[in-house]
């Protein structure tokens, strides 16, 4: 009988332990590329559906537009632990693979803290290079050496912008994971 | 109806699992002490003394580190002058390299940061993070800003690999500053027609 006391209190006290660990916290978020809008309002150079948007087509073959994309981002003031990561990943569809033509739409990912401070992200990493299809990785992790990020209460707002993105294009979607915690904890 | 010790203990032992589990399903954040939101000076200093603490960027890179700082900067922003005064010029550490920047006023901050934003500029490929520190309001209206071009870690070969691509690359002088602020301390930037058009 005093076995199973034993085991009872030591099992309530290990779910208690385990729920108050001070751990990494991860945040995945998934956006659908109809969110995205053109900083040209007055020319509606948007497509949407239900696979995301697509730049037209115009008369101009060679004509680019700028995008920009909102990130979803928690307002919670209490969370001041520092950000130790984000990681924005972008989608896109219908890059022309043939022509010659480099793809660059010029992106960066952007958030303004509550004090009016602005981090800039830049590119990092591309995958499926060279097909219709490319993934474009914007890490903070790998553009930083050292340097510590705002906390994660402190993010007020948040953007991806693309200035250099050309007709016929498409954003599938995208996806931002943020991991912050109080420590040096991996994330 | 009785109920035996062994019961008993297990019937409290649940109970007390299920509270602790239910008191931290409530929040997700971690469990320490919650601490204010930093100040915008504490947060410019977060950034700007830990880039200071780095030391000296890399011997073998500190020339092209410094000249592609300052070039990625005038071409994005334009050369000092009275609107826009770098007086520190551009200095440069281990993690990053720093410039002061005075601006003439709210307007003129706004219209310059904007470029940042709303244009394909230069420093859209800096290869690494960012920061423009909170704004400082001066005497007269003008308006102190700290920008840091944070630099990944240059020992790492992807990491210099990818500097060197941006550094030796052909940079496009896109650093038309348009007055879009009508006048000085106005606090709204007048639409340009010509904006980021060389």
């Amino acid at each position: 009988m005093r076995r199973l006391i034993l085991c009872a209190l030591a099992l309530s006290f290990a779910i208690a332990v385990s729920g108050s660990a001070n751990a990494a916290v991860h945040r995945l978020t998934n956006i659908h590329g109809s969110s995205c809008q053109s900083q040209d309002p007055q020319n509606q150079p948007l497509l949407y559906s239900d696979t995301g948007m697509l730049v037209k087509r115009g008369s101009d073959p060679s004509a680019v537009v700028s995008v920009a994309c909102p990130v979803s981002w928690s307002q919670d003031a209490s969370l001041t632990q520092s950000l130790q990561k984000v990681v924005v990943t972008l989608d896109w569809t219908s890059v022309p693979v043939s022509g010659g033509q480099t793809f660059n739409p010029s992106c960066m990912f952007y958030f303004i803290t509550n004090n009016s401070g602005e981090i800039w992200i830049p590119l990092t990493q591309v995958n499926n290079p060279g097909t219709a299809t490319p993934e474009f990785v914007f890490n903070s992790q790998i553009s930083l050496s050292g340097t510590p990020l705002p906390a994660y209460g402190t993010v007020i707002g948040s953007a991806l912008y693309c200035n250099n993105v050309p007709v016929g294009v498409g954003i599938f979607g995208y996806t931002i994971d943020t991991c912050f915690s109080s420590g040096v904890l991996s994330c | 109806m009785k109920r035996s010790w062994s019961s008993s203990a297990l019937y409290v032992g649940f109970l007390f699992a299920l509270g602790s589990s239910l008191a931290s399903c409530k929040t997700l954040e971690p469990d320490v002490p919650l601490t204010p939101r930093p100040t915008a000076v504490q947060e410019k200093s977060l950034v700007v003394d830990t880039v200071k603490a780095s030391g000296p960027v890399v011997q073998d890179l500190k020339r092209l580190v410094d000249r592609s700082a300052a070039d990625a900067f005038a071409k994005t922003f334009g050369n000092s002058g009275a609107e826009v005064e770098y007086s520190g010029g551009v200095n440069c550490f281990k993690n990053g390299c720093l410039i002061e920047v005075t601006y003439r006023d709210v307007c003129t901050e706004k219209a310059s940061t904007d470029r940042l934003r709303n244009f394909p500029v230069p420093l859209r490929s800096w290869p690494g993070i960012i920061y423009h520190s909170p704004p400082v309001m001066l005497a007269g209206g003008k308006v102190q800003v700290t920008w840091a071009l944070l630099l990944p870690d240059l020992a790492a070969d992807d990491n210099r690999g990818r500097f060197q691509r941006f550094a030796e690359g052909k940079m496009i002088d896109a650093s038309i500053r348009p007055d879009v602020c009508s006048s000085p301390n106005t606090g709204t930037a007048q639409p340009a027609p010509n904006q980021g058009v060389k």
